[in-house]
């Protein structure tokens, strides 16, 4: 159905999030950092960006900056995940560009609510 | 890796960011200033935190989540990463691996040491928050007050587009609730010039019908909430719900996002036009679409019997509409107001169609005419003894009411004529090998902007011999001049003019084709006669399709300006210096042919001096070409006719007035008249020439 790239220097978080995703009939795409999900969404159409905030090389506010940027991205949904609940962090990254976040531990079902919210078939 | 366990994807990873943040510590230890090293260090500690809790490692998750909160202090520089702080650091990480390799070998007292250690190191006293919390999801939210339903003003900040949230997708959401009623509200839409395609501009009031509760409401908005504008009411337990759940018309085909405005007006017109204001009895299983198409039916095959004044004082009024509105779009096309401009635009629009409509419902059928006639035929053959066939065709086509009233007399004199002269009689018919039956035709077909009525027999034809004697005998022509059968032809609409022998209960009397070719004119129609020997004549009506309104070409003369109707214009050429030398010949050579013109400035007695360059409107009645000299061609104007009073009765050259744009008046030229006269000036010529 969608096409999602998440972006996360955890391989069990990009793990988890194909295997919630993927059975749900979404292709999905891993970039182990900022840098690297910023080439995979220059290479092709994405539905939608998950991006963890914390990162090495390129972290996932420069990523949301950087995806705003690219003609290709205009309207297309960013979510990242986040531990943190504190709002500053969330406004921050909301004001970088970001559509919505996730909140870490997140449950399958969670995750598939809020891919569900943004992206429609 | 796809098919691998996320947790055991988790267990592999762990113990990598182990490693990583052993090394980072001890690293530490070594170069305390190293803000690359802390990063590191934190980094892995949250992923660990992170993942941990999400698969299921809760204890990690709490346990991290204090070494994290203890090291962030170390991360923003607030204190220094001693050999004694990373001693406890790396004791905690080794927990940590504990806690997930080998949950059961430990004790959640040896953690409670180490962190208390970890605190009084950092000498941070602030408790922090309990993990478990975060874990958690939001509590499900308590019932509120069971209503009717809730109603939503939706205000989006113009950027929301950009950062990938939909509205169309919330209300979507908002829809599977339960049945919204939603209303676009687009008075934020600025003019195309200064539209971002970008933004959102669009606003929306929704009514939703289902005692959810606001939570529920909150949580479709729940990423847009701080850049949205959302007022949220009760709503009042009369309004039941709204019959067709909206969000089947919302569904389908995503829509991208430039053509995002249009359809969700559409969405929102379609319930309100069909269903207004939803009644206090739904019907739940309705469909909607062939129920409507039922009612449309209905109202198709109901008529309205209105009396013909109202229709035509309705016409009246929506003349003055025009007018009115011509002056308005006048005033908005000169000053800058974009938003008068949108006005006298919409405005336009709607009298247009106004005009249209109220034209539309004058029109009748043309067949309700022709019905008369078979009767007429019928009597007449029968008197005369001459079998006739009457052939009628294009009953339906369509002319304003007051024409179908006028278009009778005429007819039934073109009728009657087509009997009593056209056909021959039954002992001339079988001479020339005719069938002993005629043939009578009465024939209605739209051509563009007129209507062509045809009556056709199959008679004999005109016997032009005989009509130029006659016009000889009458005086109307001199001896021997030089005519073409077509000219000959048109002294049959002379007043007083008959070619019948014996004059008949019927025709001969001569009052017949003048009163014909007036009947018409003054619809500002024509007519024309063709002919074959031996093989018939037809005589064709050029009607308008309507009297109101005409197509007009505007023109200056002097100060003053007129009206010719456009139907009767064929071109507009330029005076030329030679055409202006032969002042008192008033001859014009159009591409070798003299066309007689007539100076509208003398006609009209203007004032002033002329215009450099004169132009020549070259207007034709059938077969006829006048050029009318004016100073200036204005252009195209929709002219509403209105009719001159009793006091001007007896001018003669104008068919009637009209109101421009600026107020003024104008007044309509008569066609048919300045022809005329145009022709009567030429014959003056010759005699005098003659003379």
């Amino acid at each position: 159905m969608a096409t999602i790239l998440t972006v996360d220097d955890s391989p069990s978080i990009r793990q988890m999030i194909k295997v919630v995703l993927e059975p749900a009939g979404h292709s999905v795409i891993e970039a182990g950092d900022g840098a690297q999900g910023l080439a995979k969404a220059q290479a092709g159409k994405l539905d939608l960006v998950i991006t963890d905030l914390n990162m090495p090389v390129m972290n996932g506010l420069e990523l949301i900056r950087a995806l705003r940027k690219l003609p290709s991205a205009v309207g297309m949904p960013i979510v990242f995940l986040t531990t943190e609940s504190n709002d500053a962090v969330k406004q921050e990254a909301k004001s970088a560009g970001a559509t919505g976040w996730i909140t870490k531990p997140f449950k399958p079902e969670q995750l598939l609510a809020v891919v569900g919210k943004l992206v429609r078939a | 890796m796809s098919a691998m366990d996320p947790t055991e994807v988790f267990r592999q990873e762990a113990s990598e960011l182990f490693e990583v943040l052993e090394g980072a510590l001890l690293d530490l230890g070594q170069r305390p200033d190293d803000r690359e090293l802390v990063d590191s260090a934190f980094r892995a500690l949250h992923t660990i935190k992170g993942s941990g809790a999400m698969f299921g490692f809760d204890k990690v998750a709490s346990f991290t989540h204090e070494f994290e909160t203890a090291f962030d202090r170390v991360r923003k520089g607030e204190i220094k990463p001693t050999q004694e702080l990373i001693s406890v650091a790396l004791a905690a990480k080794d927990y940590i691996r504990t806690l997930i390799e080998d949950p059961q070998s430990t004790d959640d007292i040896i953690g409670e040491a180490i962190l208390d250690d970890l605190r009084r190191f950092v000498s941070a006293d602030q408790p922090a928050a309990p993990v478990a919390a975060i874990a958690e999801a939001p509590p499900l939210a308590r019932a509120e007050s069971k209503q009717a339903g809730w109603h939503l003003y939706l205000e989006f900040e113009s950027h929301i587009l950009r950062n990938g949230s939909n509205p169309l997708d919330l209300l979507e959401d908002l829809c599977k609730l339960g049945p919204c009623f939603v209303v676009p509200v687009t008075d934020g839409i600025p003019f195309l010039d200064e539209m971002e395609p970008e933004d959102c501009y669009l606003k929306w009031d929704v009514k939703l019908h289902a005692a959810c509760d606001k939570d529920a409401i909150d949580d479709v908005f729940m990423f847009v909430q701080d850049e949205m504008k959302l007022t949220l009411s009760p709503l009042a337990q009369i309004e039941a719900p709204a019959p067709a759940p909206l969000f089947l018309l919302l569904d389908e085909e995503q829509v991208p996002m430039a053509e995002m405005a249009a359809p969700v007006i559409e969405i929102a017109a379609a319930p309100i036009a069909e269903q207004p204001v939803a009644k206090a009895e739904p019907k739940p299983e309705a469909k909607p679409e062939p129920k409507a198409e039922a009612k449309r039916e209905e109202r198709g095959i109901a008529t309205v019997r209105v009396q013909a004044e109202r229709l035509d004082e309705l016409m009246d009024r929506v003349g003055e509409l025009v007018i009115a509105q011509a002056r308005l779009s006048q005033l908005a096309a000169s000053g800058s107001d974009l938003s008068i401009k949108m006005i006298a635009e919409e405005i336009e629009r709607l009298a247009s169609s106004l005009r249209d409509t109220t034209m539309g419902a004058r029109m009748v059928p043309i067949g309700s005419l022709f019905g008369r006639f078979r009767r007429l035929v019928h009597d007449l053959s029968r008197d005369l003894s001459k079998p006739v066939e009457f052939v009628t065709t294009g009953e339906d086509t369509e002319l304003d009411k007051t024409m179908i009233e006028c278009l009778a007399d005429p007819l039934v004199h073109l009728i009657r004529n087509a009997i009593d002269h056209g056909i021959e009689d039954n002992a001339t018919r079988a001479a020339n090998g005719k069938t002993e039956q005629g043939r009578i035709e009465l024939a209605a077909v739209h051509s563009g902007a007129q209507v062509l009525v045809t009556v056709k027999d199959n008679g004999g034809g005109l016997n032009t011999a005989r009509i130029r004697a006659k016009a000889e005998e009458q005086g109307l022509i001199a001896a021997g001049a030089v005519l073409t059968d077509h000219e000959i032809h048109q002294f049959l609409f002379h007043p007083g003019f008959s070619t019948a022998q014996t004059i008949s209960a019927l025709s001969g009397r001569g009052v017949g084709m003048d009163v014909v070719k007036r009947t018409i004119e003054n619809m500002r129609g024509s007519i024309d006669l063709s002919t074959r020997p031996g093989q018939g004549t037809t005589v064709t009506l050029r009607l308008p399709l309507t009297l109101a309104i005409i197509e007009g070409l505007l023109i200056r003369v002097g100060e003053g300006r007129y009206i010719i109707p456009l139907s009767a214009v064929e071109e507009c050429v330029e005076l030329t210096a030679e055409d202006e030398r032969s002042r008192g010949r008033n001859f014009l050579n159009v591409r070798g042919n003299l066309v007689p013109f007539l100076r509208l400035r003398e006609l009209l007695t203007a004032s002033g001096s002329p215009d450099k360059h004169q132009k020549t409107i070259i207007i034709s009645t059938g077969e006829t070409r006048v050029g009318l000299v004016a100073d200036q061609i204005i252009g195209n104007h929709q002219t509403v006719i209105k009719s001159l009073s009793k006091l001007h009765s007896d001018v003669t050259i104008f068919s009637g007035a009209t109101i421009l744009g600026d107020g003024t008046a104008a007044l309509i030229l008569d066609v048919a008249q300045l022809v005329t006269l145009a022709q009567s000036k030429v014959e003056k010529q010759h005699i005098s020439e003659a003379a």
